[in-house]
């Protein structure tokens, strides 16, 4: 599996970040929440809530070997995925994505084993965010303060 | 400014609603392509933010359905894509998408991408008003019937022409022509303050009316003037206002409203007079028939240095077969018909 750099720099600096940062880049969502913090919790807790389910239906797909469907149902958890800044589930739903696009059965079985394991691990990891977070949401807010002063 | 987002992720669809709310904009969503049409039928929205796969229809399909109605104003579209490839945003682009913005989306890019389409927008309004504006103004006159289409067109012309001259390569480009072509339509538009009975009299004007008919420049230009000091984003105004003022200047100083002479006439003005000139000579006047396109040349080439600066008469003679061409064209759109511009009366000699 190639590495997505992004996600690679967190996993080689385990040991030196939280175990939330290995998963969730959270400046990316505190970011696409414009600093609301309540925001960036709502929106991964429905992520979190909705994961499971989505395993479940990609095994189901891709046993019936409905590529279709598969390819829709990836695609979007890799959207789903990518907002809440959750680059390395977003990587592996895309590989499932395109085993899919190819109807290669044995890529996409592989895949999303890779998936569901990693989707396993995420779901252990990532309880609400941190306070780490919280400071990231000053930053931001810090940032849009002087965008916004710079505009007017 | 109103914009629809079309999106069957919830969750994307409440991420944008915030960031574009905390920008100032005011949003509505839209679950599926097709209630994303039928929300958009309403006319409220000129900017559309869509997802490229949903339920009903796709993105793709949304904007081909979108560029094929083509009914009221345009809708500029964004495409949200996590498709990256080359082959995707060129798609997007075929469809009739403005533009595409890559998921995740980063708010600072969303932001720059839909001021662009403001951008966009907010010229297609500026280049309306003002040809309406000018619509209106030919309105009231009942013989001028899209002189204001052909007058455009025939300044482009000219000026495209003029560019190659090494006299006027370095103040005539591409924005001088775009500017051009979008203010020449208000050349005449001081013509809303001349009463009927003079503006609309059939036949000849008496020496007081002619009067009368020549303040036109000057309250176009008044008008201009004031709105140019009260918006001054509206720079572009500026030249409006000087061939409102001096389209009807004579490069021997004989012309009205100030009597200007040579190089002291400013060029667009100057550009306008040919153009206007030649729309008068070969359309049909209450007192007289069409010109020819062969004795219209004529008359402007006998115009040379007392009418008309001699270098756009140079020009005008090199691309004399366009305006030819242009002008069958646009009258056989049904622009044809009774043409009379009285502010030339007593000006062209015919």
């Amino acid at each position: 599996m190639a590495p997505n750099a992004a996600f690679d720099i967190d996993t080689r600096n385990a040991e030196r970040v939280p175990a939330t940062e290995r998963w969730i880049n959270a400046r990316d969502l505190i970011d696409r929440c414009m600093g609301n913090l309540n925001l960036a919790n709502r929106v991964l807790a429905r992520f979190r809530s909705g994961l499971d389910e989505a395993v479940q239906q990609l095994e189901q797909m891709v046993e019936a070997a409905d590529w279709g469907q598969a390819c829709i149902r990836s695609h979007r958890l890799r959207g789903e995925a990518g907002n809440v800044g959750c680059r390395h589930l977003a990587e592996l739903a895309s590989q499932l994505e395109g085993a899919c696009v190819r109807g290669d059965g044995e890529s996409a079985r592989s895949s999303l084993k890779a998936l569901a394991k990693a989707c396993g691990e995420f779901q252990q990891a990532a309880p609400s965010l941190p306070d780490v977070h919280a400071e990231s949401a000053k930053k931001t807010n810090a940032i849009l303060h002087a965008t916004f002063r710079s505009r007017e | 400014m109103n914009i629809l987002v079309a999106d069957d992720d919830p969750q994307i669809c409440e991420l944008l609603d915030h960031a574009l709310s905390s920008f100032g904009y005011s949003v509505t969503t839209a679950r599926d392509g097709l209630e994303a049409f039928e929300l958009l039928r309403s006319g409220k929205f000129r900017i559309l933010l869509t997802d490229w796969q949903m339920p009903g229809l796709t993105g793709i399909e949304l904007c081909e359905l979108i560029r094929k109605q083509d009914a009221g104003n345009y809708i500029y579209i964004i495409v949200l894509t996590s498709h990256s490839y080359l082959d995707s945003v060129v798609c997007c682009l075929e469809a009739g998408a403005d533009d595409y913005l890559s998921k995740p989306f980063r708010p600072a890019e969303l932001l720059v991408r839909i001021r662009a389409g403001e951008r966009l927008l907010s010229l297609e309004s500026r280049e309306l008003t003002i040809f309406a504006l000018a619509k209106l103004v030919e309105s009231r006159d009942d013989e001028t019937g899209c002189h204001v289409d052909r007058m455009r067109d025939y300044a482009r012309i000219l000026a495209e022409e003029l560019a190659q001259d090494k006299d006027f390569s370095g103040t005539i480009d591409g924005r001088y022509i775009n500017l051009l072509y979008l203010t020449t339509p208000l050349h005449d538009i001081g013509k809303v303050g001349i009463p009927d009975q003079i503006l609309r009299k059939p036949g000849k004007l008496t020496a007081e009316e002619f009067a009368v008919m020549k303040t036109h420049t000057t309250i176009g230009a008044s008008t201009l003037e004031a709105v140019t000091a009260v918006h001054k984003n509206a720079a572009y105004l500026v030249m409006a206002r000087e061939i409102a003022l001096t389209h009807h200047e004579r490069w021997d100083g004989t012309g009205y409203p100030h009597g200007l002479s040579g190089s002291s006439i400013p060029l667009c003005g100057r550009i306008t007079a040919v153009a206007d000139v030649y729309d008068a000579l070969t359309s049909k006047r209450s007192y007289k028939e069409a010109f020819p396109h062969e004795r219209a040349v004529e008359i402007i080439k006998e115009g040379s240095g007392k009418h008309f600066d001699p270098r756009l008469v140079s020009a005008f003679l090199r691309c004399a077969k366009a305006f030819e061409s242009r002008s069958w064209r646009l009258k056989e759109q049904g622009a044809s018909s009774n043409l009379l511009d009285r502010g030339d009366q007593g000006q062209i000699s015919v």
